[in-house]
């Protein structure tokens, strides 16, 4: 599953951007911060 | 204990959707602390850039020396760092432990901690630093420039999608002969699959994945519990959904607009930081400014984003259902799906599409029963 928004916050990580990964709710889950993630 | 939810929840088969009791609990805490999380880095910001510490952490370092650049951005994202700990250890470690969905043991959960922040950090500092280089050496150009770079960056690290997952989060391999075989019978021999991948770690529950890399190099990751868990049906399904995002090359798009979102962003960013804050450029000062209107930005982008990705999705279940696929099928694997990964499967949680770029469950039955009425017209 490639949702728009999860990969723009992860190539946005080049950037200061500092919602980055609570906009993905993967907040706190550094396993999931580089992945995609779930199906549903 | 981690262990009792996966337990009774093991079961390969098809659940009801009014079954998922667990979800409707985990779901908004998910909600929850994204909310918590965005407001609280934008109150920090904000009251960081509101006191005189930017101005006196500047004037400690020399302020248009090029290499104290990385040392103030080091602090920043430490600072950004330490200060989101408190909230991701609660969320991100000790509710979701409640759920079966994190590694077990604290120090595991601190070492990945670590190495998540390594890597997001060095992406900060390279970024963050490139974008003061540029606007040292070309003045006015930056912007130009900057977004020239980004575009290369955006689409090298998407090529190299599988090679810059952080090294000692997963265990990596390939599925054997027999499961390969029988992934390849699940699509049909008519569809060439990507190569796969698959990745765990211990106890790891959930059927996640997705495609990563470009072209040539693009491949399929799956989470071995999918593999050896799940349904021919959801297999079969989230196949065909995943051949969807490559046939209609989702993942390049998505980095365009990826490129394009955030190009708009440094734009806007630009004018209100030289008009409003003042700040001269190849200024350290420029970039926690810069964090703090482009983090703004995200948010404002993110219904829209949201919504554009929930579009790719309904258009991969388009895929699937013709080449194959049926809703019976369909209802079957996205039960199965929702029930192991917690997700809600009813319409109530309106609130939460704004920020979720996966549509409900419902909506997506919904949506297939559509078009398959469209095409049966």
């Amino acid at each position: 599953m490639l949702p728009l928004a999860r990969l723009i916050f992860r190539l946005s990580m080049w950037l200061p951007n500092f919602a980055a990964r609570s906009l993905r709710g993967q907040v706190g889950k550094p396993h999931s911060w580089f992945l995609p993630q779930s199906w549903v | 204990m981690a262990s009792t939810a996966p337990d009774s929840l093991s079961g390969a088969g098809p659940a009801p959707p009014e079954s998922n009791a667990l979800a409707r609990s985990y779901q908004p805490r998910r909600m929850r602390a994204a909310v918590i999380s965005i407001a609280w880095n934008l109150v920090w910001l904000s009251a960081f850039l509101g006191s005189d510490a930017p101005e006196q952490l500047a004037e400690v370092l020399p302020r248009t020396a090029l290499w104290v650049a990385p040392a103030y951005l080091a602090i920043l994202f430490g600072l950004y760092a330490l200060v989101n700990l408190p909230l991701e250890l609660w969320y991100g470690y000790l509710q979701e432990r409640q759920f079966g969905l994190v590694k077990r043991g604290l120090r595991v959960w601190a070492r990945d901690w670590i190495v998540g922040n390594a890597q997001h950090g060095t992406m900060f500092l390279l970024g963050a630093w490139g974008i003061l280089a540029l606007q040292h050496l070309w003045g006015a150009h930056w912007l130009l420039l900057t977004s020239g770079a980004m575009l290369v960056v955006f689409l090298a690290t998407t090529w190299f999608g599988a090679e810059l997952i952080p090294p000692g989060l997963f265990q990596f391999g390939r599925p054997d002969s027999l499961s390969g075989r029988r992934l390849q019978r699940l699509v049909g021999p008519q569809h060439e699959l990507p190569a796969v991948v698959l990745f765990t770690w211990a106890d790891m529950r959930d059927f996640s994945g997705g495609l990563v890399g470009l072209w040539r190099r693009q491949m399929l990751l799956i989470s071995q519990a999918a593999l050896e868990l799940g349904s021919d049906a959801m297999l079969r399904f989230v196949l065909l959904h995943e051949l969807g995002h490559r046939r209609y090359h989702h993942l390049l798009l998505s980095t365009l607009a990826a490129w394009g979102y955030a190009t708009a962003g440094l734009v806007f960013c630009d004018a209100i930081i030289i008009r409003l804050a003042m700040i001269e450029l190849g200024s350290a000062i420029y970039i926690p400014w810069l964090a703090l209107f482009f983090t703004t930005w995200m948010i404002l982008g993110q219904p829209a984003l949201a919504y554009i990705g929930r579009r790719l999705e309904y258009q991969a279940d388009r895929f699937y259902l013709d080449h194959g696929g049926s809703l019976e099928e369909m209802r079957q694997a996205l039960g199965e799906l929702s029930h192991r990964d917690l997700a809600r499967t009813d319409t109530t949680r309106r609130r939460q599409s704004l920020i979720e770029a996966v549509p409900i469950v419902a909506r997506r039955i919904r949506a297939a029963e559509m078009h398959l009425a469209g095409r049966a017209d």
